[in-house]
Order: C-alpha cells, then sequence, then structure tokens
C-alpha cells in the first residue's frame, strides 16, 4: 500500500514539474486521522500531502469543474466513472484532465465500524480484514463488512487504462454486482404501503441539496430547481414539493447516475436516495438490455434518437 | 396591463348540449385578466368570427381565448381572425370543451366545473403568451418524386405541367411499377399497358422531367423548401445516349436468369429491357450475372452493338441537388404467401399468386397472353381462387384489408371466362368489398359469367394425378367443398416494401405498425407527412388500386405546385430556442432531436478576469419542427418551445391543479 502511495506522490510532483497541470485533485488526511478527505493542490511541492485513503475516501470527480485547467486527478474505477460522465456531459474535456489511476481494494465506510470514532487511533488492512486499533487494543473486522456500498458492487478494483499513468498494485477489489435484491422488496410492496414508505422518508429532506452537490451526474450550470422564474420548485418545504424535488433530482440523474452513491452518502437526514437510482439503473438494464447501466456510454440510452426506436405511438 | 377575451362557444348542441355554456362564461369572467366575456352559437361561422373582430376593438383586449373545439380543428382559423383585427395571431389560445369535455361526458354537473377548468388553464396560458413571428425561407422551386410508378409518374406530370422542373427517382431500370405488370385493370377492363405507357412516354418526353433510372436516393438533407438530395444513379454499362435500342445485344447475349418482370414465369438475360415498352427504352447490364463481370469473359453485347454504346467501365454517378418538395411514391410489394404451408406455394408449382397470373394473361407475358399453367403448359379448366392471402389474418399475416384483392380477383374470374370460355372459377373468400364507382356492378358480372363464390377459407391443398385438390369449407351452408383445379391462384396481400422503414427515415418521416408511411391527418391531410415539403402518394401509405392511387398522386402534386406558388415561405414560430446563459453545452437536447436540427455553438464570454469559451446548444429554425423533444431532455431548462415555454406549461398545470 505505502509503494502505491510512493509512487503516486511521485507521479502528481512530476505531474506538476513537467507542468501537465495546473491543479490536482486528490486526498489527504483528514478530520480523523484514519480517514481522508478531498485536497486541491496547486503546486508539486504539495505532492506530500498525498494520500491513497484507506477510510471515507469521496468521489472527486465533481471537483474538477471549478478547478484550473489542465487539472489533474487520482482516480479510482468508481472515480473514473464520474470522470467518464463528466466527460460525455460536455462539462469537462479529456485534454483539460491529466489522470493517475490507481487500484483499489475497497474503501472502508467508518459508519459501518460499530464503534465510537473517538476510539479509533488507526484502522489497518490485513488480508481479508480490517484491524481496528484502539486504545485498549486492536479488533478485527471481515472487510466484506465495513466497505462503502458502492465498493460491494465494484465495477472493477483495477486501475482504470484510460488514464495519463496507471499504477496498480494487483491489488485492486474483483468486481462485484449490484444487488437488486433492496429494489426487489421496494417493487413487491402494495402501493399504498410504497407510498406511505416514500412519503415518510421525503418528509425528512430538509433540502439541503447536499445530494445534488455531491452528485457527479448533477453538474448543470446553474440547477433548473434554483430558478426564480419558472419556479419548477417552490420554497415552501411542504410534501407535495418534496415528491417533485425527488422525482425531478431522480428523473436527472436517471440514464447517467454511475451508482457512486455519493448522494446517499452525503444526505445528512438519511434518505435512502440509492433505492431511486438502483430502480432506474435496473429498469434501463432490463428494458434497454444495458449491461451495467452505470457505465457511461458514447450512445445515451435515454439521451438519443435512434432512428429505428420502435414507434408504438403511431 | 393584459387583457384577456374569451369566447365561450355552444358549438350548437355539442358543447352547450352537454355543458352550461352560460355557467362557464360567468366563471371566466371572474378569472383575473379577462375583461371580456362572449357566448356565440358557432363561433368559427362568419358572426362568430366577427364577433371576436369587434370585441378586440372595442374592449382593446391584447389576448384571446376561445373555448371550442380542438385547435387541431379550428386554431388557425382564430389565429387568422384575431390577426385581421391587428392582434398577433399567437396570442390566441385555444380552450378544448369539446373533445375533452362535452363529448366524452353526459352529465353536466360534471362536465360544467371540467369546462371552466380548462378555460382557466387556457386564460393561464395566453396570459404568457408573447407575439410571435414567423420568419421566411427562400424555396427551391425543383420537385423530387421517388418511385416511377403510375403514383410517380401521375404527380410528376401534374407538377411538370403547372410549370416547374421534376426529377424522377426510380430504382429499377424502367418506370412503370406494378401497372406495368398488370394485363387489364378492373372495373373498365382497359388494357394496362395502353393506358399507362403513353403516360410513360408522356413523362419521358416532358421538358420539365428528368428521369433517372436505375438510381436510388441516398441521402436527404435540409428542409421544407430546401432539401439536399444526395442519389446514387448506377452504372447502366450502356451509354443511353449511343444505345439506339435495336436490341441486339440482348438478343446475342448467352446468359439469362428469371425475369423479375415476369415474376419469375419466363426469363432474360444478362443485358435486357424488363419488358419491350420500357422507359427509358435502353438495355442493362445485370452486373450480377454478367460472364463479363462474373468471369472477365464473353463481351460478346459489346461486339455486336452497332452504335458502340455498350460500356463495360461505366461507372455509379453520385448527384447531389437541392428541391424543394419530394413526393414519396415508393409503392407497395407482395406478401410472401409460402408463410401458407397449406396452400402449397413453392411446392407446387401451379399454385401462383395474382401477380403471376397477371403475366400468364398478359400478350406480353412468357405465354403469349395463353392461360398455361407452369406446370405442364396445359390450359386449365378449373380455378380456384383465394383472397385474403396474408391480409385480415393476424395469426401469419397483416389484419389488415388489401383493398385491391376482391376487385382483382372478380377482374381475374372474368379474364379467364373470357379467355377460356368453358373453365369453371371458384372463388373462396371470406367477405366481398366492393365499395368504388362501378365495382359493385363489376363483381356482379363476374358472378354472372359463372364464377362461384365459395364463402370460407381454405384448409388443405395437395396434388392428386395432375391436379391440385382444394380442401375448405363452405360456411354459408356449414359443409366440406373440394374442388379438383388445374390452376390455383393466391391473393396476395399488399405490403409496403421492405426498405420502406429505412426510407422513412431518410424522408425524416413516420410509417405505421407495418411499415406504410403515416400521413399528417388521416382525414385532413392525407398526402401531407408531418415533415413540412414530403408528400405521400400511392400504395407506400397503405393498400389502394390505380384509380385512388392517381387521385393521391395528384393531390400530393396539388400541394407542391401551391408551395411553389409562393416565393418564399413562412416558418412556423413554434420552434425551439436556447437560453444561452442557463445551457450547460451538454448536447442531450441534439441527441434526442430526430430532425437533426440542434447543433454545437461555441459562444466567447467573459468570466472574471479570464475571457472563456464555451459550448451551447443552437436550434435551426429551418429545421426544427417544433415537436419538444429537446425540451424534455434539457435538464437545464435552457431549451424552450416557442408557444409551450416552461413558464407557459407550469402556469397551465397551476391553474387545473392549484
Ligand atoms: C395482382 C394485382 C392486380 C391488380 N389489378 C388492379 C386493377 O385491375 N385495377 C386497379 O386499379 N389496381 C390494380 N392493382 C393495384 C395497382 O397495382 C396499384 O394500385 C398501383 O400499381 C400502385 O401504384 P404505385 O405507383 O403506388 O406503386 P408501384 O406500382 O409499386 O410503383 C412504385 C415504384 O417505386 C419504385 N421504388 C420502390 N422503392 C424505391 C426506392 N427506394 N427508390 C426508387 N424507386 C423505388 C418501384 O420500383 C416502383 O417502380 C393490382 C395489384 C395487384 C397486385
Ligand atoms: S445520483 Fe447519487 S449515486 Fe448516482 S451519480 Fe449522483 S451521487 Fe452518485
Ligand atoms: S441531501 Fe438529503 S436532506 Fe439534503 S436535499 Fe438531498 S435528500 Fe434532502
Ligand atoms: S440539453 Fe439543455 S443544457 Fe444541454 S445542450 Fe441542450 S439546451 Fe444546453
Ligand atoms: S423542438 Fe427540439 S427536438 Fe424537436 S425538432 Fe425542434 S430542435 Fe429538434
Amino acid at each position: 500500500m505505502n509503494d502505491l502511495r510512493e509512487q503516486l506522490k511521485e507521479a502528481v510532483a512530476s505531474a506538476f514539474s513537467q507542468g501537465r497541470v495546473r491543479s490536482f485533485v486528490c486526498l489527504e488526511r483528514g478530520f480523523y486521522p484514519f480517514a481522508t478527505m478531498p485536497a486541491i493542490l496547486h503546486s508539486g511541492s504539495d505532492a506530500d500531502r498525498v494520500e491513497i485513503g484507506l477510510a471515507d475516501a469521496p468521489l472527486l470527480a465533481k471537483y474538477l469543474l471549478d478547478m484550473p485547467k489542465p487539472a489533474g486527478i487520482v482516480v479510482r474505477s468508481c472515480d473514473a466513472l464520474g470522470v467518464s460522465r463528466l466527460i460525455r456531459d460536455r462539462r469537462v474535456k479529456r485534454e483539460d484532465l491529466y489522470i493517475i489511476s490507481i487500484s483499489c481494494p475497497g474503501v472502508v465506510d467508518t459508519a459501518k465500524i460499530p464503534m465510537s470514532m473517538h476510539r479509533i487511533t488507526a484502522l489497518e488492512k490485513a488480508g481479508d480484514a480490517l484491524i481496528v486499533h484502539t486504545a485498549l487494543g486492536p479488533t478485527e473486522l471481515p472487510w466484506s463488512s465495513v466497505l462503502l456500498d458502492r465498493c460491494l458492487a465494484c465495477v472493477s478494483g483495477a486501475a482504470s487504462t484510460d488514464a495519463d499513468v496507471v499504477l496498480d498494485d494487483g491489488r485492486g477489489k474483483p468486481p462485484a454486482p449490484v444487488d437488486y435484491s433492496e429494489i426487489d422488496e421496494v417493487e413487491h410492496m402494495a402501493p399504498d404501503e410504497r407510498y406511505a414508505m416514500w412519503e415518510k422518508e421525503f418528509a425528512k429532506c430538509i433540502r439541503c441539496f447536499a445530494c445534488r452537490n455531491a452528485c457527479p451526474a448533477c453538474s448543470c450550470r446553474k440547477c433548473s430547481l434554483d430558478l426564480p422564474e419558472p419556479e419548477w420548485l417552490s420554497r415552501a418545504v411542504i410534501l407535495p414539493e418534496q415528491f417533485m424535488f425527488h422525482f425531478t433530482r431522480a428523473y436527472h440523474v436517471a440514464g447517467r447516475c454511475v451508482g457512486c452513491g455519493e448522494c446517499e452518502r452525503a444526505c445528512p437526514v438519511g434518505l435512502p436516495l440509492m433505492k431511486l437510482n438502483r430502480k432506474f439503473t435496473r429498469d434501463i438494464e432490463t428494458l434497454f438490455g444495458v449491461d451495467d447501466a452505470r457505465i457511461p456510454r458514447d450512445v445515451e440510452v435515454l439521451g438519443t434518437f435512434l432512428p429505428d426506436d420502435p414507434e408504438e405511438f403511431c | 396591463m393584459i387583457r384577456v377575451g374569451v369566447f365561450v362557444c355552444w358549438c350548437g348542441s355539442n358543447i352547450a348540449g352537454t355543458v352550461d355554456v352560460g355557467k362557464v362564461a360567468e366563471e371566466a369572467a371572474r378569472i383575473p385578466g379577462v375583461v371580456h366575456v362572449e357566448q356565440n352559437k358557432y363561433t368559427c361561422s362568419d358572426p362568430g368570427q366577427d364577433s371576436i373582430r369587434k370585441a378586440i376593438k372595442e374592449h382593446r383586449l391584447d389576448r384571446v381565448v376561445v373555448a371550442a373545439c380542438s385547435p387541431r380543428m379550428h386554431e388557425n382559423t382564430f389565429r387568422k381572425c384575431a390577426a385581421s383585427a391587428g392582434l398577433n395571431p399567437y396570442l390566441v389560445e385555444m380552450a378544448n370543451i369539446r373533445e375533452h369535455c362535452s363529448w366524452v361526458h353526459s352529465d353536466m354537473s360534471v362536465s360544467t366545473p371540467k369546462a371552466v377548468d380548462i378555460v382557466r388553464r387556457a386564460v393561464a396560458k395566453v396570459k404568457r403568451c408573447v407575439p410571435l413571428h414567423p420568419s421566411t425561407i427562400p424555396v427551391e422551386k425543383r420537385a423530387l418524386v421517388i418511385g416511377g410508378g403510375i403514383a410517380g409518374i401521375q404527380a410528376a406530370l401534374d407538377i411538370a405541367e403547372a410549370g416547374y422542373d421534376v426529377t424522377v427517382v426510380e430504382r429499377e431500370p424502367t418506370i412503370g411499377g406494378r401497372m406495368a405488370q398488370l394485363d387489364k385493370t378492373f372495373p373498365t377492363l382497359d388494357c394496362s399497358s395502353c393506358i399507362l405507357t403513353p403516360k410513360m412516354v408522356d413523362a419521358a418526353s416532358h421538358p420539365g422531367i428528368r428521369i433517372l433510372t436505375y438510381a436510388e436516393v441516398e441521402e436527404i438533407s435540409g428542409y421544407v423548401g430546401n432539401f439536399e438530395v444526395r442519389v446514387r444513379k448506377r452504372a447502366r454499362s450502356v451509354d443511353e445516349a449511343r444505345c439506339t435500342a435495336c436490341g441486339i445485344c440482348i438478343l446475342k447475349c448467352p446468359t439469362s436468369r428469371d425475369s423479375e418482370f415476369n415474376m419469375g414465369l419466363g426469363t432474360r438475360k444478362a443485358i435486357y429491357m424488363p419488358f419491350p415498352q420500357a422507359v427509358p427504352n435502353k438495355p442493362t447490364i445485370d452486373r450480377e450475372i454478367c460472364r463479363h463481370f462474373t468471369a472477365g469473359k464473353c463481351g460478346i453485347c459489346q461486339k455486336v452493338c452497332p452504335s458502340g454504346a455498350v460500356d463495360f467501365s461505366q461507372e455509379d454517378q453520385v448527384l447531389t441537388e437541392k428541391f424543394g418538395a419530394v413526393v414519396a411514391a415508393t409503392g407497395a410489394t407482395q406478401f410472401s404467401v409460402e408463410v401458407y404451408g397449406e396452400y402449397g406455394y413453392g411446392r407446387y408449382p401451379d399454385v401462383i399468386t395474382g401477380l403471376e397470373l397477371e403475366r400468364l394473361i398478359s400478350s406480353t407475358g412468357p405465354t403469349d397472353g395463353k392461360i398455361r399453367r407452369p406446370s405442364d403448359g396445359k390450359i386449365p379448366k378449373t380455378v380456384v381462387f383465394i383472397k385474403c392471402v396474408g391480409s385480415r389474418d393476424e395469426n401469419k399475416g397483416y389484419p389488415y384489408c388489401s383493398k385491391a384483392c376482391c376487385m382483382y380477383t372478380a377482374k381475374h374470374a372474368i379474364l379467364l371466362k373470357e379467355k377460356i370460355p368453358s373453365a369453371s372459377a371458384y372463388v373462396f373468400y371470406m367477405d366481398v368489398r366492393a365499395g368504388g364507382k362501378d365495382y359493385e356492378e363489376f363483381y356482379k358480372r363476374s358472378q354472372e359469367m359463372g364464377t362461384r363464390y365459395v364463402r370460407g377459407r381454405v384448409s388443405r391443398i395437395y396434388p392428386l394425378d395432375g391436379k391440385l385438390i382444394v380442401q375448405g369449407e363452405d360456411t354459408l351452408l356449414g359443409e366440406r367443398v373440394e374442388v379438383e383445379a388445374d390452376l390455383v391462384v393466391l391473393a396476395a396481400a399488399m405490403v409496403p416494401q421492405p426498405d420502406a422503414p429505412e426510407m422513412a427515415r431518410k424522408l425524416g418521416i413516420s410509417y405505421n405498425q407495418y411499415g406504410f408511411f403515416s400521413e399528417a391527418h388521416p382525414k385532413l391531410r392525407p398526402v401531407e407527412t408531418n415533415t413540412a415539403g414530403v408528400f405521400l402518394a400511392g400504395t407506400c401509405q397503405g393498400p389502394k388500386d390505380i384509380p385512388e392511387t392517381v387521385a393521391q398522386a395528384s393531390a400530393a402534386a396539388a400541394k407542391v405546385i401551391s408551395l411553389f406558388a409562393k416565393s418564399e415561405l413562412s416558418t412556423n414560430p413554434n420552434v425551439a430556442s436556447v437560453d444561452e446563459s442557463l445551457c450547460s453545452g451538454c448536447l442531450w437536447c441534439s441527441n434526442v432531436c430526430p430532425y437533426k436540427a440542434i447543433e454545437e455553438k461555441i459562444i466567447t464570454e467573459r468570466a472574471g478576469k479570464e475571457t472563456v469559451t464555451r459550448t451551447v446548444a443552437s436550434v435551426n429554425t429551418g429545421l426544427c419542427q417544433g415537436c419538444g423533444a429537446c425540451t424534455v431532455a434539457c435538464r437545464d431548462g435552457a431549451m424552450n418551445l416557442l408557444g409551450f415555454t416552461n413558464e407557459q406549461i407550469l402556469a397551465e398545470v397551476e391553474a387545473l391543479c392549484l
């Protein structure tokens, strides 16, 4: 692991020294010593701050929007999907990016460690286990029980090859399919029951828009929900408007959601937004015969007029 | 200040019978912004329109709502009416309280409040309407006709007679289409070539008509008045200018194959003319079988041609030209009757289709007009006709009626009796459909001549001792029937050309579930399509006979002529429009636009201290058909359809729901 970090630091420093980038987004040590947070570097001398990120690594793609170009980024495969999303939405250009891809064994979700954060002094990956160090000594947890949801459905832990530098230590997590059992459950609910569930969930939303802001598919210059006129969404935090907001959010990312789960992670009140997102992803896969709807593709399933689309309505 | 006038129509009892019109008017008067309300018995009538004009002046109305029928019916009427009173026509909004209300309800206590809501919606929208102005585009006054069957020929002649240039593109080596293959035509029994050939010659010799045969349309871009079309004229391998049509090449050519024109009942050479009256009257080399092309040998035609017209090195010619209007006249083809295994077509040579019989009756056909059965050349004594083979059959064929078969089967039975008076004819049918001038009489005539009509389906045909045993059921008598036939004729369904969907795509028009091109409105716009400047003629739009085909072709020509009569076209101002400040440049709109009307545009703007460039969408208003697909694809809300803006639609939703 440290090897990878050393290589990464070097790669970042040389991206600056070769004049390939004006800025670079990566992870650095976070508030808790064992967690990481995003950092935007402006010079090669900052390269020492770069961390791989064992726990709580957020998706970095969206930071690219506001960074001085050319901009560098370090990507795991999930970040790469986010970057690809932004490129296909023409919000960034590939030629303005300098991409370093790394392999990834999965990222720990500290919320899944059954222990108060304050007691943890360090985290360590040892084979198939996470060792949680505390003042009282280490505890071992199965690696798969503490991973971020998105890692459980990882498209591939190997370093993505569409990159300017590829750093792969061969310890990437093997790919795993999305688990749709939760969607099955919702689909099998009676309509009233399902409605009541969403009513309860949407009622919690405080309209902070953290979900939108975290999302690599929500990248409009100006979100239509912020427009004063026409007022798509009234400012009143009332149930019908909550539905309006959540339908709009879900429909606007339908067909473009990369399944990173950042929206759900960002939500301060714990709305199960991935239930909506995954429902769309699965529907697209079954209705359009698409392999993995999270992966951005050249011909957007929901965004392309194809002359041989069946004309069922005439 | 916005001053809305609301005109509530009774439509006689159509609306007033089910909606309390007085109450609607009363409620409308209370809607903020409404300054004048009026009721009319028939608002679309002259006095009705007058009252609108008068009210616009007297009450200084700047918006008008007509609560009446569907906008498809009269929106245009009232727009024109408002315009004649000096109001911008796009400040008129229809509230459809007929189709959407009075016609679908019977209880006045339900329909009246609903009508009020519909009016409220229209007022909410019209208040947000702004004047729109059509722009103008020039018209290229040349027409393209695709397909040289009777439909294409008729349309070309009519357009050219009006003084406009026409190009006909036909993919076969000759024009003429199906009609050229027919012997005589119902209901008058005049000989098909006698009435068709002169028209073919007229078309060929008309100074305003250019015929490109052995040619196909590869691509069409542009829009009404300004289409750009790429045509590939395949190499005939014969120099048309030099060839004198002496025909010696055809005589000497050693290679032959089944003749398409004779439905495979005869052969033709590798260098051939489909039939003697072909237009242009020049041979074509079929490179698929010509020994010069397949084996690098032979070349006899070139040696014998006295005018040196055979040119093996000829290449396809690709022409790109501009046209103002396009008439699609690509015709139809025959259903593959092999699907009906029980009839044995393909296995028993004496089971043939109606078109094959046409060739057997025709004096230019493979049997010189003597009806001889294909297996042994004998003159048939008993002939069984089976109708609706592939038509009106959802299981094996198509649910629709092919329209011409009832009549051509009657014709075949009559011609059979004329040629072989001793022969007997049986027709197995489901119904006889003889709607048309003189059609019923024609059908009666075939009965009077002794044709036996048996109502019922044939279940099986099998050969026995040189005969075909036809087993079926007479559902009227409720008994089994068995006929020993010498020849069985299947009335194959008329089906769309296999490449119809591809052609529709090139033309930017839609087609129905079978593949027939769709007209803009089944009753009121039968020859127009949803793409302005593209018109339909003949069987490409649906099964029809010659009279109907010709009528439709002339109608399509009239549309083209009235288009060309204008020096400029005004465009529909209900087009998409981009708010560049909101556009993120994702171009999803462009990818969903069926008319390829959206392009990317680079704009330069200041962002803080830097000057930056960014991509935005840009609508070509000439190409945009106002379908609105882009507006729903745009998450940013940057794309608006003028006349149906996001703001207007939200106002309508609010008026209806809040
Ligand atoms: C057996 C039979 C008997 C009939 N008898 C009668 C009768 O007695 N009386 C009567 O009124 N009607 C009769 N009909 C109906 C009649 O044949 C049709 O109504 C008529 O021929 C339709 O003409 P059209 O021009 O629409 O199509 P077509 O005659 O099919 O002409 C279409 C033309 O377009 C060309 N084409 C197709 N695709 C392309 C392309 N992509 N590019 C360029 N060219 C293309 C074709 O080669 C063809 O020349 C009969 C039909 C059948 C099958
Ligand atoms: S909707 Fe949620 S899961 Fe999907 S891309 Fe956006 S942040 Fe990620
Ligand atoms: S992050 Fe959660 S609370 Fe905030 S807007 Fe999204 S769903 Fe609502
Ligand atoms: S979809 Fe909307 S944001 Fe995207 S390019 Fe088109 S107008 Fe602009
Ligand atoms: S409304 Fe939009 S999608 Fe429709 S034709 Fe016009 S530009 Fe294309």
